[in-house]
């Protein structure tokens, strides 16, 4: 079907409809979303939410150097904005895919960020050789090998005690 | 088409995951991108007229290499094939060094020296990358097609500084290069020769960048919150020379223009609004008697919400205008050079949605509602008495990337 065109207005009152349509879907979200991971596990177990998110923390390789990190900071290294720790090392980035529930959980929770302003900055450094992206990692088991082995990395893992070349990176 | 094909094969021999590590300091990423479009009148992207054209195809393929802590090595390679103005085309996007000539702990500065991507609204210097655009086809009056081989990317040098506050990032890029123009879309669009009924013959020579005066680009953005709000200001200031072929009516004149684009986003969980506006000053002088000394002021804006229903899952729409000249908005000026009028202007609607089928492939399809047909390129409507003022167009699209 083709909307007839000559009608100038018309079009505003499509768009107008579109903008309309927003609050109508937000209210609705609810269930729209009810199949994403992290929803429906909070669905399933509403009291579990906080202690999921609390189980997630930053962890670096011991080499890095121990000191407070401010929230921005930290928020410009998972960014790839910032690369160099300030003791020269270069910092070397973990995450999981932008799909694991993990990572949405990780960023919303711990950087107050949403997976997708995170890969909108890391595409725009890629595809515009202004930087690059993090290395993704398919697991926490695969997170913590890297991490105990690469000097200057960051990723996260769940929060527990682990034993090996890691800690936990101390910011606010 | 063996070109692409050989590009591909290159780029998929090497790897299937996101953000491929060749060593320690080498990354390389790519992307191949297809379109389909139809119309149901005039020509977008070659034979789109009542019929689905194929003719809009990209590929990207990069290296990030970094010897150093404080330098790195960029470069892409680009094919493009948009209708009959980039008949299979492949060079060199971008490739340039980094040098970080100062880290600490709250920002960073340095320099870029090469062919650097132009700081222009929120998306020109990732235009041909569709997983990082809002849409099929991008708001024509900022990302102007017509345009882009000029607009893309500047040989020359880049100072940027990044600084971080609790509150927002500050981010301050300024270029100083020579403007690459490599087809003769965008002198169609200066001197308006819409067909054989034009009063202005054909012009039959070329902008060059060669000779002409270095651009100036300029970009100051401020993002809040990691990016859930950003604002930007991008200026630029390009020449391009005109030289003329042969004993042709035209004389050796030279184009100028000031742009300066404005814009704001708002990126939430659900919701992406934004919006862009540009007023650009145009400066076309000495083409001689025929074309005398014009300043035509064009302007542009959109404005676009995106909602996100799934995390992969996004329906958005825009409307958007664009005028070749504020002060002569339906293009009467256009007419008495015997052109349509509708070729000097454009407003459109846009309805679309956008699925992320997983992390590296994704598809989306759009219906465009157009009044206007400034975004037509010549090279796809030669004959512009043979074009139409109101237009529907149909695209659909499917990105991989690595």
């Amino acid at each position: 079907m083709r909307i007839t065109a000559g009608k100038y207005f018309q079009r505003q009152i499509l768009l107008l409809l579109f903008l309309l349509l927003i609050p109508v879907l937000s209210y609705s979200s609810d269930s729209l979303t009810s199949s994403d991971s992290i929803d429906s596990s909070d669905s399933i177990n509403k009291s579990a939410e906080k202690h999921n998110i609390d189980d997630i923390d930053i962890y670096v390789n011991s080499s890095v150097p121990d000191q407070q990190y401010s929230l921005a900071e930290v928020r410009a290294i998972f960014a790839m904005r910032k690369i160099i720790w300030p003791d020269g090392t270069k910092i070397k980035v973990f995450v999981l895919p932008d799909d694991a529930s993990e990572h949405r959980l990780f960023t919303k929770s711990r950087l107050h960020m949403f997976p997708h302003q995170f890969r909108r900055i890391w595409d725009r450094l890629t595809f515009s050789g202004a930087g690059q992206a993090p290395i993704e990692v398919e697991s926490y088991e695969e997170m913590f090998e890297r991490l105990s082995n690469a000097p200057g990395s960051i990723g996260y893992l769940k929060a527990q005690r682990y034993h090996g070349n890691i800690r936990k990176l101390n910011y606010e | 088409m063996n070109r692409l094909y050989l590009f591909l094969i290159s780029i998929f021999l090497s790897s299937s995951t996101l953000a491929y590590e060749v060593t320690e300091n080498l990354q390389i990423h790519g992307f191949f991108t297809q379109s389909g479009i139809s119309t149901t009148d005039n020509n977008m992207y070659e034979d789109s007229k009542h019929s689905i054209s194929g003719d809009l195809r990209e590929a990207g393929l990069n290296l990030f290499y970094t010897p150093l802590n404080n330098l790195s090595f960029s470069f892409q390679g680009l094919y493009r094939k948009a209708g009959r103005v980039d008949n299979d085309t492949v060079d060199v996007d971008y490739a340039f060094m980094d040098i970080n000539l100062k880290n600490y702990a709250s920002g960073r500065y340095g320099l870029r020296l090469g062919r650097i991507k132009n700081p222009i609204g929120l998306y020109n210097e990732t235009r041909d990358v569709a997983f990082t655009t809002p849409s099929i086809i991008l708001p024509q009056g900022i990302y102007f097609d017509r345009s882009r081989s000029f607009l893309r990317s500047s040989d020359g040098g880049q100072l940027y500084w990044e600084h971080l506050t609790d509150n927002g990032n500050f981010n301050v890029k300024v270029l100083y290069g020579v403007a690459r123009n490599d087809n003769d879309e965008l002198l169609k669009a200066i001197i308006p020769y819409g067909s054989s009924k034009c009063s202005l013959p054909e012009p039959r020579g070329e902008l060059k960048s060669s000779g002409s005066k270095p651009s100036f680009l300029t970009q100051i953005s401020y993002e809040v919150n990691g990016g859930e709000y950003i604002y930007a200001l991008s200026f630029a200031d390009a020449e391009l020379t005109y030289n003329p072929k042969g004993n042709e009516s035209f004389q050796k004149g030279s184009t100028q223009f000031d742009m300066y684009v404005l814009s704001a986003q708002y990126n939430g969980e659900k919701i992406t609004l934004t919006g862009e506006y540009k007023y650009q000053e145009n400066n076309f002088k000495d083409f001689g008697v025929l074309y005398p000394d014009v300043s035509p002021v064009s302007g542009s804006w959109y404005i676009q919400a995106a909602y996100r229903l799934k995390y992969n899952w996004q329906v958005y729409g825009r409307y958007d205008e664009t005028f070749s000249d504020k002060n002569d908005r339906n293009g009467s000026n256009t007419k008495l050079l015997g052109n349509p009028a509708h070729m000097a202007y454009a407003k459109s609607t846009m309805l679309g949605v956008r699925w992320d089928i997983n992390t590296s492939m994704m598809l989306r399809a759009e219906y465009h509602n157009i009044d206007g047909t400034s975004w037509l390129t010549s090279a796809d409507n030669p004959d512009r008495s043979q074009t139409e003022r109101y237009w529907d167009l149909f695209a659909l699209q499917f990105s991989v990337r690595f």
